[in-house]
């Protein structure tokens, strides 16, 4: 468990999986939730239990809590490529946690990229969104994410087309 | 002028898993395409047998493996993977062995391929990855109407180089005004004269 300035950071267990839930249940949609076709994918929580015991997952998938023991989020690091030294961030909080600019997710993100970044020497991360996720896209550029381009049309939901953008950070622009 | 050639696509057999395993192990496929040199070729092998088995006759497949043919026999590899049927989109990857390359067929049978894509799957999307360096491949799918969505700066590794990687996208209405906009010259790359070269070398062959 980690105790930041304002965040609890610790890895997550099958307990999570209804705090989890929420998210793909959400009435907003989170690029990072789609599947490996960009398809959303609503599982159940028995799913989600599993998932969260699986041994990759507890390893790179951290749930979020402030002091008090509340959880608000997750934060993972995965796709981790050894030979090309990068890895793929996903940032999982609701969009009020954004707007309010919590520093919970401030911290996340610090100990993530502080992972990635010195304990893993990756020199880059990549994290993807759908581009009505103007909170997190916002919340990615103050930290100095760059858009790396915009795939057209990808994904079809509630009947139309959404794009998906590509954001990256480098190591060489952390202090 | 009108171009014509006598190379045709079909679906990949269980006859051609020697050749497509020959290919794979190709450092230029690796280099290319899937780079990890260190891959088993008996895991080679039964990756391509499990693709070759799970598209068979599928209506709904979630990938689909064409052999580039000729009469002299085949030059090549096209696969639309990774197909969504919810978003009607896949990826698509060409291999074109060695000797094969940088000519005029390579670029009818992708054309070919994308319109099989979006004629017959009814695909809304076609997505390839291309690594910087092979520009051949980028230039032609730029030829086809696709647009460099993504650049990811020094995102891959060869031979201790640093390259970058583009993301493609092409579109159905786009390939559909790059159709428009080449119907006179590719009025012979017809479907049925692929199916003339087709039957020429079954009797050949057969």
């Amino acid at each position: 468990m980690i105790n930041k300035e304002h965040a609890i950071i610790r890895t997550s267990d099958l307990f999570d999986a209804k705090h989890l839930l929420r998210f793909y249940a959400s009435e907003n949609m989170y690029g990072a939730l789609l599947d490996g076709k960009r398809e959303p994918i609503l599982p159940n929580q028995s799913e989600l239990e599993e998932l969260l015991q699986n041994k990759d997952a507890t390893q790179s998938f951290y749930a979020v809590e402030d002091k008090e023991g509340n959880l608000h989020g997750f934060i993972v690091l995965k796709g981790i490529n050894q030979e090309a030294l990068f890895g793929e961030i996903i940032l999982l909080f609701d969009n009020q946690t954004y707007l309010t600019n919590s520093p919970l997710i401030h911290d996340a993100l610090e100990f993530i990229e502080n992972k990635a970044f010195r304990q893993l020497h990756l020199k880059k991360l990549v994290t993807t969104c759908i581009d009505e996720e103007e909170p997190l896209k916002n919340f990615l550029q103050q930290h100095l994410y760059i858009l790396a381009g915009i795939m057209r049309e990808v994904l079809f939901a509630r009947g139309k087309w959404h794009n998906l953008e590509t954001w990256v950070k480098l190591s060489s622009t952390t202090n | 002028m009108s171009i014509v050639t006598k190379t045709f696509i079909r679906r990949a057999d269980r006859e051609d898993l020697d050749l497509l395993v020959r290919w794979m192990e190709d450092e230029d496929f690796q280099y290319f395409l899937y780079g990890d040199p260190a891959r088993s070729p008996r895991l080679i092998r039964d990756q391509i047998v499990g693709y070759l088995s799970k598209t068979a006759g599928s209506p709904i497949p979630g990938s689909v493996y064409f052999i580039v043919d000729s009469p002299n026999g085949p030059i090549g590899m096209i696969s639309l993977q990774n197909i969504s049927w919810r978003n009607r989109s896949c990826n698509l990857d060409v291999y074109i062995s060695p000797q094969h390359r940088g000519h005029l067929s390579t670029g009818i049978n992708v054309y070919r391929a994308l319109e099989y894509a979006f004629d017959e799957l009814n695909m809304h999307r076609v997505s390839a990855i291309i690594y910087a360096f092979n520009q051949p491949s980028w230039r032609l799918l730029e030829f086809l109407g696709a647009k460099r969505e993504v650049t990811l700066k020094d995102h891959i590794l060869r031979n201790g180089i640093w390259h970058d990687v583009f993301v493609y996208g092409l579109l159905k209405q786009e390939f559909n005004v790059w159709r428009e906009k080449y119907a006179e010259q590719s009025k012979e790359v017809t479907l049925q004269k692929m199916i003339e070269s087709m039957k020429c070398y079954l009797e050949k062959n057969l």
